[in-house]
C-alpha cells in the first residue's frame, strides 16, 4: 500500500511542478510591460546588450526586458519556428540577407510611421545605410551596424616577399587580382598559399553576381526568374577552380579545415595565407590577433570595371505580432541613437548608421575600426544601390558552396554547376512566390 | 466497482500512453504526412503540390542520395563494430577480473556523454588538421597534415569511431544479461566436458540472444537518428562533398535552414520507411537465431 | 590457482587497463585542458597541465555575465529530474499493460508503440511545436517534460515490457488466486521486481534529458530558461572568439551529475537485475 501511495504522490508532485512552470511563464508581472528582444549572441556580446538594456530600463522603470540570444547557428532555427507559431520576440535582430525572406511573408511591421513621428530618429544617418532596411519601399529594419566584404592583406608578409600592395583607392579587376595571386604564390613555400579559397564565401558570391548584373535586376529578371546567368555563375566557379589548379588556392580539405576555425585562430592570423576576403567589421579582431600589419583593400571589380559591393546590415525589426510596437520602436531608437548605449556597443556589429554616433566614437576608436568605417562609407557611395534579395534567393547560398566542392573534386564542371544552381534557385523562388 | 476497474485495467494502465500517443505522436504524424505533400515554409499556409516532394528527392536533389549513402555506411559500419566490442568485453569482464567495477565504470563513461555537444567538439579537435591525433602520429614519426574530419574519405569513419567509443552502454546490458544466465546451466555443461568456448557459444549466446537482438535493433535505430555529432563536427553544412551529411542533418537543413518544411517532412517519412523496413528485416532474419525463454 | 592461470589473468588485467587508458584518454585530455591556460590547450598533448589554472572555470561559470551556469545547472536538473519521474510512472504503467494485461486492441497498440520507437523526432517536431504554442507553453519546460508523463519514450516501455516478460507469470497468477487485483499485482509484485529496470530507466532518462540538444534548442528561448547544453553551446559561436578553456571547464562540470548518478547506482543497475529474480 505504501508503495502505491508513494507512486501516486510522485505523479501528483510531478504534475503540480509542471503546472507550476506553466503559471510562472504565463503569470503577468504586476503592472510591468515585458519587451522581448532577440539577437544572435555569444557570451561576450551578450554582456553589451545587457548593459544597454539596463540603461533603457533605468529610463523606463515599468519595462522589463526578456532576452533571447542563441548563437548564430541556432538563431535562424529559433526565429523561423518562432515566426511560424506567431510567438516571435517584439524586437528581433536580422541580417539584410534575410530581409526578403521575412518581409515578403508579412511578419514584420513597417517602421515608416515611427520614423515620421520621430520615435525613431534617422535624420543624421548615412541614407545608404538606412536603405539596407527597405523592402518594397517600406522601411522594416534599422541597422545596428554595417559591414561589407573587403580584402584583407598581410602587408608585412607581402613586403617580405619583395612585393608592394596597390594603393587603397585603386580598383583592380578580378583578372588582375588573379595574376597577382599567382605572382605571390610563386614566391611561397609548402603549405602556404597566396589566398584563401573563396568558394565557401557566401557573402562574396553575391558581390560577384552584382558585378555582372544590370542594376536593379541582381536577383530576379523581368520574368521573376533567377537573374544571374549561367555564364556569371560558371565564371565564379571557374575562378576558384583555376587558382586551385595553379596552386594559389589550397585544396578543399585544407580550406574546409581552416575555415572551421575561429577568426583569431584562422589561416590569415597564422600566416598560412596572405589574401583573405571577409567582412570589414572584423578588421580590429584580425589586426589585434597578429603582429604583422594588416591592410584592407576593395573587393576586385568586374572585368568591365563594375562595382558589386553589397552592404550587409545587422538590424532590428519589430514583429507584426508584437503588442508593444511603440515601445519596441522607442527601444530601437534608444539602442541606435543613445550615446551611452552606443559607447557600450562600440561597433560590435559594424559601423553605426548615425553619422553623429560615428563622430562621437571616432576619437577613442581603435585605428582598425576607423579604417573600417572609412571603408564602408566609401563603398556605400561606389556600390550600386542596395536591392533586397527576393524571397528564396538567400536559401541557395549553401547550395552554391556545396556545388563548388563538387567542382573542386572534378565531379562537376563549372558550367554544370552553374546550370544546377539556376535550377535549384528557380525552384526555391517559385516555392516562395505568393 | 472494483470488478469493473479490474476488467478494464488494461485501458487504465494504458491511459497516459494513449493520450500521449494520440496527442503527441499520431496527430503530429498526420500533420507532417500532410505537409509532405505541400510547399510549407512555416510562414505562409501549406500549399498542396501532390507527390512533387517525393519526386524531387530522386530527380533534382543530389544531397538526398549522398545523405543516404553516408548514413547507411555509418550505420552498417558502426553498429556491428560497436556491438562486437561490447559483447567481447562483456564476456571478458564477466569472468572475474580484479577491479571489475572500476573497469566497468571506466568503459561506460563515454556512453554517459554520448552525443553531447561537448564531445562532438572534442572529437572535431582530436581529428582536426592540428588535432591531437596528428600530433601523436608526429611523435612516433608519422607526419600527417590531413584533417581526418575534413577529408571526405575519412570523415565518416571518425564518426564511426565515436560511436564505437560508446560501446559501454550495450556492454552494460550484455553484462546484465550474462549475469542472468543461471550458473547451474554453465556448470552442468562444464561437467559434461564442454570447453569454455563451447559453453559460451552453445549456452550463453543463445540465452542472451534476445538481448543481442534488442541491442541490435536499438542501436540501428539510434544510429539512424544521430544528429548532434554530424551537425557539430561538420559545422552544420554536412562536410566536404556531403561526407558528414547524415540523413537527419539533411532533414534539418532543408526544413530549418531553407525553411522547406514540406520537403523536410517528406524526407522524414522516407527515413521512417527505411527504419521500419530494416527493423522488420532484422526481426525476420533473427527469428531462427533468437531464443525467447 | 595454477601459475599459468594466474599469469593469464594478470595479462588480461594489463590489457584491460591499457584499453581503459586509450578509451578514457580523450576525456582526460579534455578535463586536464580545462585546467590549462587557453593558449596552451591545443599544443599540449599531455594530461598534466604545465601551469595549473582555475581561470577557465571562473570565466566559464560567469557565462554571459548576467545569467550564469548556476541558472543553467538548476534548469537542467529540474528538467532531468521531472523527466525521470515522468518516465518512471508512465512507462511502467504502460509496460505492465502490454506485458501482462489482456485488452482489446493490445496487439495493435503494441505495434503502434513499437513504431513510435522508430519514428525520428524530426518527423513530428514542427507539428508538435505549433501544438505547444497553441497551448501557450513555449519557452517553458512543459514541452520537454510533459511528453515524459505521457509515455512517449517508447524505448523504456520496450525495456520494461521485455523485463516484465522475464518475470515468471506464476507469481502474479498466484497473487490473483489469493484475491489480488491487477493493480495490486502491479504495485506489489511487478513494480518491486522491476527495480533494476527502473534504475536503468532513471539513468538513461536523466542522461538523455541532460544531454538533449535538439528539443531544448527549439523550445527554450529566453536565456533565463537555458540549460547546461545551451549554455555550453554559447561558447562555440562562429562569430565570436572561441573560449575552449572555459568550454572544456564547463563541459567537465556538466558531466559531474551524471557521473555521480552512475557511481551511486551502478551496483543496483547491474547486479540488481539478477538479485531481483525469483525468490518464492
Amino acid at each position: 500500500m505504501k508503495r502505491e501511495k508513494m507512486f501516486v504522490a510522485l505523479g501528483v508532485a510531478g504534475a503540480l511542478m509542471a503546472a507550476g512552470f506553466g503559471s510562472q511563464v504565463v503569470k503577468a508581472e504586476d503592472e510591468k510591460v515585458t519587451l522581448r528582444v532577440a539577437w544572435w549572441g555569444n557570451t561576450e556580446r551578450d554582456k553589451l546588450y545587457y548593459q544597454i538594456n539596463d540603461l533603457f530600463m533605468a529610463e523606463h522603470p515599468n519595462v522589463e526586458i526578456v532576452t533571447e540570444s542563441p548563437g548564430w547557428n541556432d538563431y535562424w532555427t529559433a526565429q523561423s519556428t518562432a515566426y511560424a507559431s506567431g510567438s516571435a520576440a517584439d524586437v528581433v535582430q536580422f541580417q539584410s540577407n534575410q530581409i526578403g525572406e521575412y518581409c515578403s511573408k508579412g511578419v514584420l511591421t513597417p517602421l515608416d510611421s515611427y520614423v515620421e513621428e520621430g520615435i525613431i530618429d534617422l535624420t543624421d544617418w548615412n541614407q545608404n545605410f538606412v536603405d539596407t532596411g527597405r523592402y518594397n519601399d517600406n522601411l522594416y529594419m534599422v541597422t545596428l551596424g554595417m559591414t561589407a566584404q573587403t580584402l584583407y592583406v598581410n602587408e608585412t608578409f607581402l613586403n617580405e616577399l619583395g612585393m608592394e600592395l596597390w594603393p587603397e583607392e585603386e580598383d583592380i579587376t578580378w583578372d588582375e587580382f588573379y595574376d597577382y595571386l599567382n605572382e605571390v604564390q610563386a614566391k611561397l613555400g609548402d603549405d602556404t598559399y597566396a589566398g584563401l579559397d573563396i568558394y565557401t564565401n557566401n557573402d562574396l558570391v553575391w558581390v560577384w553576381i552584382r558585378e555582372n548584373a544590370a542594376d536593379g535586376y541582381e536577383w530576379l529578371d523581368e520574368n521573376g526568374e533567377f537573374a544571374p546567368t549561367e555564364e556569371t555563375l560558371a565564371s565564379w566557379y571557374a575562378f576558384s577552380d583555376n587558382l586551385r589548379a595553379d596552386g594559389a588556392f589550397a585544396n578543399v580539405e585544407w580550406t574546409q579545415e581552416w575555415n572551421s576555425k575561429a577568426w583569431e585562430e584562422g589561416p590569415l592570423v597564422n600566416r598560412k595565407i596572405l589574401f583573405y576576403f571577409a567582412n570589414a567589421n572584423q578588421f580590429k579582431t584580425y589586426q589585434n590577433s597578429m603582429e604583422d600589419t594588416l591592410a584592407i583593400r576593395k573587393v576586385p571589380v568586374g572585368n568591365d570595371g563594375k562595382h558589386g559591393d553589397l552592404l550587409i546590415t545587422s538590424a532590428f525589426g519589430i514583429s507584426e505580432t508584437s503588442e508593444n510596437k511603440e515601445l519596441a520602436a522607442e527601444y530601437i531608437n534608444f539602442f541606435v541613437n543613445n550615446e551611452e548605449a552606443q559607447k557600450v556597443f562600440n561597433m560590435e556589429l559594424g559601423v553605426p548608421g548615425s553619422m553623429k554616433i560615428q563622430e562621437m566614437l571616432a576619437p577613442t576608436a581603435d585605428p582598425s575600426d576607423i579604417a573600417a568605417t572609412d571603408y564602408l562609407n566609401m563603398i556605400s557611395e561606389e556600390a550600386p544601390a542596395f536591392v533586397a534579395k527576393a524571397p528564396g534567393v538567400w536559401a541557395i547560398q549553401d547550395e552554391i558552396a556545396s556545388t563548388a566542392e563538387m567542382v573542386a573534386m572534378d565531379i562537376l564542371t563549372p558550367e554544370q554547376a552553374a546550370q544546377h544552381i539556376r535550377e535549384v534557385a528557380n525552384e526555391m523562388i517559385a516555392e516562395n512566390a505568393e | 466497482m472494483r470488478k469493473i476497474l479490474d476488467r478494464y485495467a488494461g485501458y487504465v494502465f494504458l491511459l497516459p500512453w494513449l493520450i500521449g500517443f494520440l496527442a503527441l505522436t499520431l496527430v503530429p504524424m498526420g500533420m507532417s504526412f500532410y505537409y509532405s505533400f505541400t510547399n510549407y515554409n512555416l510562414l505562409s499556409a501549406p500549399k498542396w503540390i501532390g507527390v512533387s516532394n517525393y519526386v524531387k528527392m530522386f530527380t533534382s536533389d543530389y544531397h538526398f542520395m549522398n545523405a543516404l549513402k553516408v548514413t547507411f555506411l555509418y550505420v552498417f559500419a558502426s553498429v556491428p563494430l560497436q556491438l562486437l566490442v561490447s559483447l567481447v568485453l562483456a564476456f571478458v569482464l564477466n569472468k572475474g577480473v580484479k577491479g571489475l567495477s572500476l573497469f566497468r565504470a571506466a568503459y561506460y563513461v563515454p556512453s554517459l556523454l554520448g552525443g553531447s555537444v561537448a564531445i562532438s567538439i572534442l572529437w572535431r579537435q582530436i581529428f582536426g588538421m592540428e588535432g591531437i591525433l596528428n600530433q601523436a602520429l608526429g611523435l612516433i614519426g608519422i607526419e600527417s597534415h590531413v584533417s581526418w574530419v575534413a577529408n571526405p574519405d575519412t570523415a565518416v569513419w571518425t564518426l564511426v569511431l565515436l560511436r564505437m567509443w560508446q560501446f559501454g552502454s550495450p556492454m552494460i546490458i550484455f553484462l546484465a544479461a550474462i549475469k542472468q544466465v543461471p550458473a547451474e546451466l554453465m556448470e552442468a555443461a562444464a561437467i559434461d566436458g564442454a570447453t569454455k568456448f563451447q559453453q559460451t557459444r552453445k549456452i550463453m549466446l543463445p540465452m542472451i540472444s534476445p538481448i543481442i537482438l534488442f541491442n541490435l535493433v536499438m542501436q540501428i535505430i539510434s544510429a539512424f537518428k544521430v544528429f548532434t555529432e554530424s551537425y557539430i563536427i561538420s559545422g552544420g553544412n554536412g562536410g566536404v562533398l556531403d561526407s558528414l551529411l547524415f540523413f537527419t542533418l539533411h532533414i534539418y537543413n532543408e526544413g530549418f535552414s531553407k525553411m522547406r518544411m514540406g520537403y523536410a517532412s517528406a524526407l522524414a517519412w522516407v527515413l521512417v520507411l527505411i527504419i521500419a523496413v530494416l527493423t522488420v528485416i532484422v526481426f525476420f532474419l533473427s527469428k531462427r537465431h533468437v531464443h525467447y525463454d | 590457482m595454477s601459475k599459468k592461470r594466474k599469469l593469464g589473468s594478470r595479462i588480461k588485467f594489463i590489457c584491460l587497463l591499457v584499453f581503459a587508458a586509450i578509451v578514457l584518454y580523450p576525456l582526460i585530455w579534455m578535463i586536464s585542458s580545462s585546467f590549462k591556460e587557453e593558449s596552451t590547450i591545443f599544443s599540449d598533448l599531455g594530461i598534466i597541465p604545465g601551469a595549473f589554472t582555475l581561470e577557465n572555470y571562473r570565466i566559464g561559470w560567469q557565462s554571459n555575465g548576467r545569467v550564469t551556469f548556476t541558472t543553467y545547472f538548476l534548469n537542467s536538473l529540474l528538467v532531468s529530474v521531472l523527466s525521470v519521474v515522468g518516465n518512471l510512472i508512465s512507462c511502467s504503467l504502460t509496460a505492465f499493460a502490454f506485458a501482462r494485461l489482456k485488452f482489446k486492441g493490445k496487439n495493435l497498440f503494441f505495434a503502434l508503440m513499437m513504431m513510435t520507437l522508430m519514428l525520428p523526432q524530426h518527423a513530428i517536431i514542427v507539428p508538435q511545436y505549433v501544438y505547444f504554442y497553441k497551448l501557450g507553453w513555449l519557452d517553458s519546460f512543459i514541452p520537454l517534460v510533459l511528453p515524459k508523463f505521457l509515455a512517449t519514450d517508447a524505448f523504456f516501455i520496450y525495456l520494461l515490457v521485455q523485463f516484465i516478460r522475464g518475470i515468471p507469470r506464476e507469481l502474479d497468477e498466484a497473487a490473483i488466486v489469493d484475491g489480488c487485483s491487477k493493480y495490486s499485482v502491479f504495485f506489489r509484485i511487478i513494480l518491486p521486481l522491476c527495480q533494476p529496470a527502473l534504475v536503468t530507466t532513471t539513468i538513461f532518462t536523466f542522461m538523455w534529458s541532460w544531454n538533449d540538444f535538439f528539443t531544448q534548442v527549439i523550445y527554450l528561448r529566453t536565456t533565463q530558461n537555458y540549460t547546461v547544453t545551451l549554455g555550453l553551446r554559447m561558447f562555440v559561436d562562429p562569430t565570436a572568439k572561441s573560449a575552449y578553456g572555459a568550454m572544456f571547464a564547463m563541459s567537465t562540470l556538466s558531466i559531474v551529475p551524471i557521473l555521480i548518478l552512475f557511481v551511486f547506482f551502478q551496483k543496483q543497475l547491474i547486479e540488481g537485475i539478477v538479485a531481483g529474480g525469483v525468490k518464492g
